[in-house]
């Protein structure tokens, strides 16, 4: 088996939500969402979000927590996504490229078995929450091939179960327009105005060390085991060409430029990268305060 | 189970009101801060031990701005109660005095190791470890003390055990392990350095809040705190200690429900909801050191004078609610009434004459 650490940069949501209340800022677009808890959050507080990103998981799991107003996954229906339904031909060696590398035989069968069963809901909010559920439950076996005799041996239908029936406190209307959609950052931020964009911005070479469970999250969701992202972001700004001080330098500049039109931008920052951010971002905004609630966390805020 | 030193003041009062809400025994807050300091200070993280200390005592005191209708739909409530560690966090970095970081260390002491948590669905080492080591040793007091069936320390670890990886890290829960097995008297106590906090100012916007949670009561503290000095002047007690005393009574509403029902300011029906709301409040205020000697008064204040020998505080606190809930055409000629028999006599004069009907 593969040790993956359990290592995740901190977005938050609330954190946000602070420097936007502060700010009077009533909308936000993050071009580079990742997962969108933290859209969910901002969505839940009022304000408008609208997220992009390249990797389509990201954006059913935002359909199902950040577009999604209403519709929920109900026990029966959860019921029929866990375990394998009488008179369905299931697809059960799809993953079996992964067996003894990443999961157990009968892992993989169920993460053929949960392919089918979440391609075969006719909703995109329902199928994100599942997605969402999901991605919880290959994140908790990855993690306890980790640690194996310190965590509960949980039957796989059972922790479906929960961390599926668990999304359904993300589904929360706020009577805006929130969107979710499967693209670059200029094509995210041309498509969309909003008072503020949020940039957790990637590292250099991030499509590189992107995270195994993230690739790995795609690709089953794609139903091939063999999926390669990282030419998923060999045409963008930060592909491939972004790893000297130089070309990074310029694909942020790039991504400024993109986001000129928002009277905000956000970038999240750590300590170590505080200056460079501060400098960029000047050069596009007249005034940029740098606010540092805590060691982790850093946020140079540029306004017009 | 005695509560540790430490806590004998406002901030120890906060936490007495978030276990009022959370429906938790009085003094849990505090016993989790002092295990969360001490494992911190095991763990290497002394240096955030008293910022672990505020941020295990204040842990639940967001509840103070949650306010649920009592046939809310369970998925509201859980909407609702996902912003309770951010509200305790604006709470906690609202005080005076506390150290900075102890309000991260409330927002997020709720967020689970698999990213289930609230209020943000952090995971992993996204969760300060501090943050992550209070929602364990919660869990480990929860789990020993305050269920149907309290377990020892022994079986609540194995109930922690099982939750990690999922609610709990992995790592935090082996550390958490070590210390216990390490140091098993868990209540042993922390003493916090924590510079000195204005109790006065701290009460006062701890009154307020609850105060805010009903639109009857807004701004109730303040005006009874007012009228109270300018009462107890006249009587010749201590105007400073009364003033505190009537802002300990909105501590009486330290609860998710609080019965409301429009009965007659002094008919017995109303007393029986006073007294409880008056027993809660003393009961709040007696756990806490700097607080304990108002306690009495708070107790006595739901009281009729005819029941017997009362607390000249608590007298004066009867008069001043009385009067506060009369219509005010009313209020002189209803307080005389009740005066001798509900009302003690000299501090209903004493009222009439200083305050009459003041709106």
């Amino acid at each position: 088996m593969i040790d993956l650490p359990a290592r995740t940069r901190r977005v938050s949501g609330t954190r946000l939500l602070d420097l936007c209340l502060e700010r009077g800022i009533e909308s936000i677009v993050d071009p580079f969402m990742g997962y969108p808890a933290h859209l969910a959050v901002l969505k839940r507080h009022g304000l408008a979000v609208h997220g992009g990103d390249l990797l389509e998981w990201f954006v059913r799991a935002g359909e199902g927590i950040v577009v999604n107003d209403f519709t929920v996954l109900r026990d029966a229906e959860v019921a029929e996504l866990v375990e394998m339904l009488p008179g369905r031909i299931y697809p059960t060696d799809l993953f079996r490229a992964w067996e003894g590398v990443f999961f157990s035989e009968d892992q993989c069968r169920y993460l053929g078995v949960w392919h089918a069963n979440v391609h075969a809901l006719r909703s995109d909010g329902q199928t994100g929450l599942a997605i969402s559920g999901l991605w919880h439950v290959l994140c908790h076996w990855l993690l306890k091939s980790s640690h194996p005799d310190e965590m509960l041996d949980v039957p796989p239908s059972e922790l479906a179960w929960h961390y599926i029936r668990d999304t359904d406190r993300w589904v929360v209307p706020n009577n805006k327009r929130n969107t979710v959609r499967r693209a670059d950052v200029k094509a995210t931020l041309s498509a969309v105005r909003a008072d503020a964009v949020y940039l957790a911005l990637p590292g250099r070479s991030a499509a590189k060390r992107i995270d195994a469970r993230v690739w790995m999250w795609e690709a089953w969701w794609q139903g091939d085991p063999y999926l390669n992202v990282e030419r998923l972001y060999r045409d963008t700004v930060f592909g491939g060409t972004a790893n000297d001080d130089g070309s990074y330098d310029r694909a942020i500049a790039e991504v400024l430029v993109a986001a000129e039109d928002a009277p905000y931008v956000i970038v999240q920052a750590s300590a170590r990268d505080a200056a460079r951010f501060e400098r960029l971002v000047r050069a596009h905004r007249a005034h940029v305060e740098t606010i540092a609630p805590n060691a982790d966390e850093l946020y140079v805020v540029g306004r017009k | 189970m005695t509560v540790p030193v430490g806590a004998d003041g406002a901030l120890g009062l906060y936490s007495a009101v978030a276990d009022a809400f959370a429906g938790r025994r009085l003094g849990f807050g505090r016993r989790r801060a002092a295990l969360a300091a001490r494992f911190a200070r095991a763990r290497g993280a002394g240096d955030a031990a008293t910022a672990v200390w505020v941020a295990g005592a204040l842990g639940d005191v967001g509840l103070i701005e949650v306010v649920t209708a009592a046939d809310a739909l369970a998925r509201v409530r859980a909407r609702v109660a996902a912003d309770v560690p951010l509200h305790g966090a604006r709470i906690v970095a609202s005080l005076a005095g506390v150290p900075a970081e102890a309000a991260d260390l409330v927002r997020w002491h709720r967020e689970h190791d698999d990213g289930t948590g609230i209020p943000d669905g952090l995971r992993w080492d996204a969760i300060p470890p501090n943050a992550a080591a209070i929602g364990i040793v919660d869990a480990f007091l929860a789990e020993r003390d305050e269920g149907a069936e309290p377990r020892d320390a022994f079986e609540a670890l194995l109930a922690l055990g099982a939750e990690a990886g999922r609610r709990f890290s992995v790592e935090i829960v082996r550390a958490f392990r070590a210390f216990v097995t390490a140091e098993p008297d868990v209540d042993a106590p922390f003493v916090p350095e924590l510079p000195p906090i204005d109790d006065a100012a701290a009460l006062a916007m701890l009154a307020e809040r609850i105060d805010a949670r009903d639109e009857r009561t807004r701004g109730a503290s303040s005006r009874l705190a007012a009228r109270a000095a300018t009462l107890a002047e006249r009587l010749g007690l201590d105007a400073p200690r009364a003033a505190r005393a009537a802002r300990l009574l909105a501590l009486g509403r330290a609860a998710e429900s609080v019965a409301t029902d429009a009965f007659d300011p002094l008919s017995r029906f109303a007393r029986e909801q006073r007294t409880a709301l008056a027993e809660r409040a003393s009961a709040i205020a007696g756990s806490v050191a700097a607080f304990a000697n108002d306690a009495p008064a708070l107790a006595g204040s739901a009281a009729w004078y005819e029941d017997g020998e009362v607390d000249p505080y608590a007298a004066l606190l009867a008069v001043i609610v009385a009067a506060d809930s009369l219509d005010p055409a009313d209020t002189p000629q209803r307080l005389a009434a009740a005066a001798g028999s509900q009302l003690h006599p000299d501090v209903t004069r004493a009222y009439i004459s200083a305050l009459g009907a003041p709106r």
